[in-house]
């Protein structure tokens, strides 16, 4: 250990290691913003997720201008066109077109839809949107209803991401806690928990997921649907955190700092708490936070097959159902950027995970 | 080594028993049945069901027994008459209708295990040996991205670019005319021609995986005191590499080939699903809508089932590969 | 160049590479190495000793670079051969062999020793597999394995740590390599299979009549092996002459120092070199061992770089053998100690700790649920008695439940049967089935000193938190803040250490410093006893010294009683009044330390007395060697557990177990030891510590 890090605490080594990793700390800042973005859907998005508007459906993604050339000359004024459909009666399908006469003018901290921030605070005011109430702007498209693609990926963000942090921190609980028991006790206990799940671990979890969530009655409210597809992941979730945990614990029982840590007289809550736990915490989290992209794409692939979470819920998974089929893809290619957020959410979760692992210990090479 | 084959094979039975246990369960405890689905089917249609009709409808169907009942009757008819059910939903016995999914799932299976290993073996190799090499980088990049798509997406646009680029659709396992048509070397050619967008879906997260695993496992190796023996007896570098540090980096890897094989198992479910395969996987999903029990439960199990095969084989060959365990395997058989 | 030199190193300077910093880890290294003579390499970790072999096969790893330097052998220059030279090649393993350290990782347990050995002899002699196998069984019995051609089958985890190293050697020698490098190949190894060891590769060097550079951090070792030593420091050859010229006359201040502070016999306070190696970024200028030299000169040495001289025969690098040579006056023996040779007095108080007949027993769970119980017998039947005041050393090879024993006493293990009795002054209570929450009183008053100063220490937590967690957590409640602080402090002075430094993390403290921290923990609730379990093995000997001296400082001045664990019959020596040896279990025999060096009564204790290496002895007539190894605790013979190896044993000792009996406060368990006439540790030479002054 050089001498310039004399002064550091093991922390601070966790910490001057990690921003060493360069692909870690960009995992960290897009994990941080998609967790804000989560964090304030309602403000962000400019629509609310279920407004429809019949004439828009399947209308593309609109081109935003900067410069608008009015009466009075040319003015910074971000803009879309109006969209104008006609129908190809030789394909059946809409065409659309901008319409250059109409001009929807769009700014920052606009009124539109009315919404309930977190369903407690009433509000109106939206980050970015059409300065007319009235109107509708399509970044990303609208879906076969007319609905805005963006804001319902906004929307979904915060239900996808936090089934995964709910779903892993379900699975944390129980892993701790079982992890923990088989650890402690050791023995025969320890012996038929190995062995529970080395079972649970042989079985494909995808079918038993299937499985379980079909048994959802379709008329369950969205909450409780909510619910049990965590509690549904996590049955199997916790596994791997349960042997991770174990495996922590049994390593460091046997370090003689904790051993020493007996002798001086600690009680077992407390040599959990002050002396071991500090020592494999920053793996837990490492660990944690690499289970959350398996949490969320498990989620997303049942809600996409129609039988994890459904509408009116707003996920990434019940966003990419629409582009279930290759009719509607083919038309509306823009569904599929739901699906584009899974994979930014997903590498931005294991670039930080990744790196977290790397720093956990900072005194190896 | 036949006491430790018969260990294993004893392990095996009492997990199958524990998957019987499980799959059926899974099925039956959430609450509704095949009954109540029809019930609400008649109510939609505007007819109403009297209470003895259900009831006959339940007897007909043998869901008025108790649960642990019906559970020993199908285990009874399995193990006795070789009789997996009925699949209410069909009016089809239920090995009927699963036998050739059941091995074409298998196929795929295996072969993107296959695929995997070719891929990734020799790529891990190479990323550890040219570490921080532009190799390496394109292949670490690439690995990300492969595990970062979910299975069903990369299929979606696999469909999505074949059917606006080559204006032709690649669901499904065979062309129209081979669907039903009988076993020939046609249709085993057709087959293949149609399997390996599957294979490309289900074995890209895997293979991402596996190359960082073999990667990881190597670069530890490389630096181990016996490739310094090895390269201080004067051996070539390619050869101390492959002989000494990839086999002992192989090791880990094939300990956990089940996992592997289980996540593959898993994934070829909902593939299955979007590709339109003739496979165990839409099937399963429109049983356990339906509530199609003994349907639903037997294609759980032998998903399963198959996931412990591929324990057993990853076992056996992990004890072929690594003479600690076979030496182990030798002294039980001595004691 | 001399004409009968083998292998010749010059100026060979080698750098590592960290991100953008280099740093300098061999600084022009030189010497000859001449045909069929053994030149050892010495110094303590971090002086690039297996660097320099390294260099030679050109086996460094890729952050290493040689910058510049040469070295010759067989007409080419090995430094500037490139990388993958046919040539260069054909001299790894073909020319020169290596063995090191751990023969259990530097062997692959994938594929059998056969294999290995096989592929060495073929890479370089090109014979067909058949012959390739022969020579393997050939080599195999030279290097003394029993039932070599069954041998060759075995994989490296079937093998005992001593037969690796024979398959390791063999390997090397395979293509008869006029050259071998030995890098530390004894250290991981016990006493006894060390001593076979060393015997074997001297027979084999005279044998086929092959060179040898022995690197080794240990002076008995190079005592035993050397014609010519090379000692090294921070990369740097600091002296380089015959064994009998810088063993028994040091001239370089480094190797006095060294030389002094090696452990004696029976001696008060040794002499230490105060601080420790600096690492490689912090190397200081001038001459690298000023800031440590008693004799440095500010202006002088810690300016200029001496270069290698050569004084009577012997090449120093020092400024005090050169040109300055009259502003040193090295006859002054600063580094010599205030020599308190207080004897071995024998005052003692009354009995503080006593075990009667304890026992300890895991239990190993194998099959599929557990079904099959295996038991080991770690501890059998261990009575003993330690006086207030007094060092009890347990000295045993490794895996002889000494360790075991330790963590049995303070109750980390609990005893499978027997009694544990401690307390001072006749008022020792029964502590083998105490309640958790008295055991934390017990704690207070018996302390432990762990081995290894890296993992023993909390690195989440400051030194400060560390030494004051016992004070805390004491039964009384903790003390007030103020006298925590101050109370702390305190113990930091106590055991060396600067208190201001007591808000570092144990990552910022070197190994001696991590290890005072431990001591200081230890003595922080003012114990009685302290359980010390091998507390210096794994210090640097110059270290070593430093942490011995505390203990011996602590005992004197707070009568402390130690129970002293520990492999190295050395430090024992110099540091106990009584010893236990401990044999697979048991304890074999336990008497007063002279006693038992000077008249051993049981057949193991004079083995591993004869294993003992002395620096600065010839050790050519000690020929006593245990074969094979100690049994398996969960198999243990019937009968006495040594009887399997030991050369006195009759039809009684395998189906009797012998009684402990006291011959005259001479404790001993074996049926014959009436009859034998054992040989103990004989100093007729020169008497334990061979410092010029001493």
């Amino acid at each position: 250990m050089t001498a310039y890090a004399a002064h550091l605490s093991h922390s601070q080594l966790v910490m001057r290691r990690f921003l060493r990793h360069r692909l870690g700390i960009f995992g960290a800042v897009m994990t941080l913003l998609i967790y804000l973005v989560a964090a304030f859907v309602e403000f962000l998005a400019p629509h609310a997720p279920g407004t429809y508007q019949a004439r828009d459906v399947y209308a593309p993604p609109q081109t935003m201008h900067w410069i608008l050339e009015g009466p009075d000359g040319r003015r910074f004024q971000p803009h879309v066109y109006g969209l104008h459909s006609t129908t190809d009666y030789n394909t059946g399908q809409r065409v659309f077109e901008d319409d250059p006469d109409r001009v929807i003018e769009l700014g920052f901290f606009v009124r539109g839809d009315s919404y309930r921030f977190w369903g407690l605070v009433p509000a109106e005011i939206h980050f970015f949107g059409p300065k007319d109430p009235g109107e509708r702007v399509y970044f990303l498209g609208a879906d076969r209803l007319g609905r805005d693609v963006l804001s319902r990926t906004i929307y979904a963000t915060r239900v996808s991401m936090t089934i995964g942090l709910v779903g892993v921190g379900i699975s944390l609980i129980l892993g701790i806690a079982i992890g923990g028991v088989s650890g402690y006790f050791g023995g025969i206990v320890d012996l038929a928990i190995q062995r529970l799940i080395e079972f649970l671990q042989s079985l494909p979890s995808i079918p038993l997921w299937i499985g379980l969530a079909a048994a959802i009655p379709p008329t369950t409210p969205p909450i409780r649907t909510y619910f049990f597809i965590t509690a549904i992941l996590s049955i199997i979730g916790w596994t791997g955190l349960a042997r991770v945990v174990r495996g922590r614990f049994m390593a460091l029982k046997d370090e003689d700092f904790i051993k020493s840590a007996r002798l001086d007289g600690n009680r077992p809550v407390r040599i959990i708490r002050r002396h071991m736990v500090p020592n494999f915490l920053s793996h837990i989290i490492a660990v944690v936070t690499l289970a959350i992209p398996g949490m969320i794409i498990a989620e997303t692939s049942l809600s996409f097959l129609g039988i994890g979470l459904r509408p009116p819920v707003v996920s990434w998974g019940v966003l990419l159902q629409e582009a279930q089929n290759l009719r509607s893809i083919a038309t509306a290619p823009w569904l599929f950027l739901p699906g584009l957020a899974v994979v930014v959410a997903v590498l931005s979760l294991n670039f930080l995970g990744d790196g977290l692992r790397d720093a956990a210990d900072p005194y190896a090479n | 080594m036949a006491r430790f084959l018969a260990r294993r094979l004893v392990l095996m039975l009492l997990t199958v028993i524990a998957i019987s246990v499980i799959s059926f369960f899974i099925i039956v405890l959430p609450p509704g049945d095949f009954v109540d689905r029809l019930v609400q089917e008649a109510n939609q249609y505007g007819e109403n069901l009297e209470p003895h009709e259900i009831e006959d409808l339940r007897r007909n169907y043998g869901l008025d027994r108790s649960t642990v009942e019906q559970y020993f009757v199908w285990v009874r008819n399995i193990i006795f008459r070789g009789d997996f059910g009925y699949s209410f939903g069909r009016d089809l016995p239920v090995s009927e209708l699963i036998g050739q999914r059941l091995g074409l799932t298998t196929l795929l299976s295996v072969i993107t295990l296959l695929f995997i290993w070719i891929v990734a073996i020799p790529v891990g190799i190479y990323s550890a040996v040219r570490k921080y090499s532009l190799g390496d980088y394109v292949f670490t990049f690439l690995g990300f991205i492969g595990l970062a798509i979910p299975n069903f997406l990369l299929a979606l646009v696999l469909l999505y670019i074949s059917f606006r680029y080559f204006g032709q659709s690649v669901g499904g396992l065979f062309s129209p005319e081979y669907v039903n048509a009988p076993w020939t070397l046609e249709r085993v050619a057709d087959l293949l021609s149609h399997l390996w967008i599957p294979v490309i879906v289900l074995g890209t997260a895997g293979t991402a995986e596996v190359i960082r695993k073999i990667r990881a496992n190597l670069l530890d190796e490389l630096h181990r005191p016996y490739v310094l023996t090895a390269r201080a007896k004067g051996l070539g570098e390619t050869y101390l590499l492959l002989k000494y540090p990839v086999r002992h980096s192989l090791n880990p890897f094939v300990s956990e080939l089940n996992d592997l094989f289980v996540k593959i198992v898993s994934g070829e479910t909902i593939v299955a699903v979007v590709l339109g395969l003739q496979t165990t996987g839409p099937l399963l999903l429109e049983a356990l809508k339906e509530e199609d029990l003994y349907l639903a439960s037997t294609l759980i199990m032998f998903l399963s089932f198959l996931a412990v095969l591929g324990t057993l084989f990853s076992d056996l060959l992990l004890m072929l590969l690594d003479p600690k365990i076979r030496r182990q395997a030798a002294s039980q058989e001595m004691m | 160049m001399r004409t009968d030199v083998l292998l010749s190193l010059q100026g060979l300077s080698v750098s590592f590479r960290d991100g953008r910093r280099r740093s300098m880890a061999l600084r022009d290294v030189g010497f000859d190495l001449p045909h069929a003579k053994t030149v050892a390499i010495v110094g303590e970790s971090g002086c690039g000793k297996s660097l320099t072999a390294r260099s030679i096969l050109r086996i460094l790893d890729s952050n290493a670079t040689i910058d510049r330097g040469q070295i010759l052998f067989d007409g080419a220059n090995l430094a500037e051969l490139p990388e993958k030279d046919p040539v260069l090649r054909s001299i790894r393993g073909g020319r020169i062999g290596l063995i090191y350290q751990e023969p259990l990782t530097a062997l692959s347990s994938f594929y059998t020793v056969g294999n290995q050995i096989q592929e060495a002899v073929r890479q370089h002699q090109g014979v067909t597999k058949a012959r390739a196998r022969e020579r393997a069984i050939e080599l195999l019995h030279a290097v003394g394995m029993p039932n070599p051609a069954q041998r060759l089958d075995s994989y490296t985890f079937e093998l005992s740590g001593g037969q690796r190293q024979r398959v390791m050697i063999a390997m090397a020698l395979g293509p008869n390599p006029p050259l071998l490098i030995a890098d530390e190949p004894t250290t991981a190894l016990d006493v006894t299979t060390q001593a076979v060891i060393l015997d074997l590769l001297q027979d084999l060097q005279q044998r086929q009549g092959m060179s040898m550079l022995f690197i080794t951090h240990d002076l008995g070792v190079v005592s035993r092996m050397a014609d010519e030593v090379v000692v090294m420091y921070l990369g740097e050859v600091v002296e380089h002459g015959a064994k009998a010229d810088v063993l028994t006359t040091p001239k370089h201040p480094y190797t006095r120092a060294l030389m002094a502070s090696l452990p004696g016999r029976g001696q008060g306070r040794q002499a230490t070199i105060p601080g420790t190696v600096p690492t490689l970024e912090e190397r200081p200028s001038g001459c690298s061992f000023a800031p440590r030299c008693a004799f440095s000169r500010s202006g002088l040495c810690d300016v200029e770089r001496p270069v290698l001289l050569r004084s009577d025969g012997v090449d120093v690098r020092c400024h005090a053998f050169g040109d300055a040579a009259p502003m040193f006056d090295l006859s002054l023996q600063s580094a010599k100690p205030e020599t308190v040779t207080k004897g071995r007095s024998r005052q003692f108080g009354g009995r503080i700790l006593g075990l009667h007949g304890v026992s300890k027993t895991f239990e190993k769970r194998e099959g599929l649920f557990g079904q099959r119980v295996q038991e080991i017998r770690a501890v059998q039947d261990v009575s003993l008695e330690l006086l207030q005041g007094e060092t009890l050393a347990l000295v045993g090879e490794s895996g002889c439940g000494k360790t075991t024993l330790g963590q049995t006493i303070v109750g980390l293990d609990r005893a499978t049967r027997g009694r544990v009795m401690f307390g001072a002054d006749g008022r020792d209570r029964d502590i083998t089935d105490l309640p958790a929450a008295e055991w934390r009183s017990v704690w207070q008053s018996m302390r432990m000193v762990f081995q290894d100063p890296f993992s023993s220490l909390n690195p989440r937590m400051t030194a400060f938190d560390i030494v004051a967690e016992p004070l805390l957590q004491s039964p009384g409640g903790p003390p007030p803040e103020t006298d925590l602080v101050s109370k702390v402090h305190g113990l930091f002075r106590l055991v060396g250490l600067d208190p201001e430094l007591s808000g570092r993390y144990p990552h910022a403290f070197s190994g001696g410093q991590r290890q005072r921290i431990g001591v200081a923990r230890a003595l922080a609730p003012d114990p009685m006893v302290i359980i010390a379990d091998e507390p210096v093995s794994a210090l640097d000997v110059s270290v070593q010294a430093q942490v011995l001296n505390l203990f011996r400082d602590l005992q004197s001045s707070l009568g402390l009683s130690y129970l002293f664990i520990s492999h190295d019959l050395n430090v024992v020596a110099s540091l106990a009044h009584r010893i236990a040896v401990m044999y697979a279990g048991r304890i074999v025999e336990l008497a007063e330390t002279d006693e038992i060096l000077d008249r051993p009564r049981h057949p193991y204790s004079e083995a591993l007395l004869s294993a003992v290496l002395i620096p600065g002895r010839a050790h050519k007539d000690s020929r006593l060697r245990l074969r094979g190894d100690p049994p398996d605790p969960s198999n243990l013979p019937g009968g006495c557990v040594f009887a399997g190896r030991c050369a006195y044993a009759t039809e009684v000792c395998t189906q009797e177990i012998p009684e402990m009996r006291n011959l005259g406060g001479h404790w001993v368990a074996c049926h014959h030891t009436e009859a034998l006439a054992l040989r103990g540790l004989r100093y007729e030479t020169c008497a334990g510590n061979p410092a010029p002054n001493s």
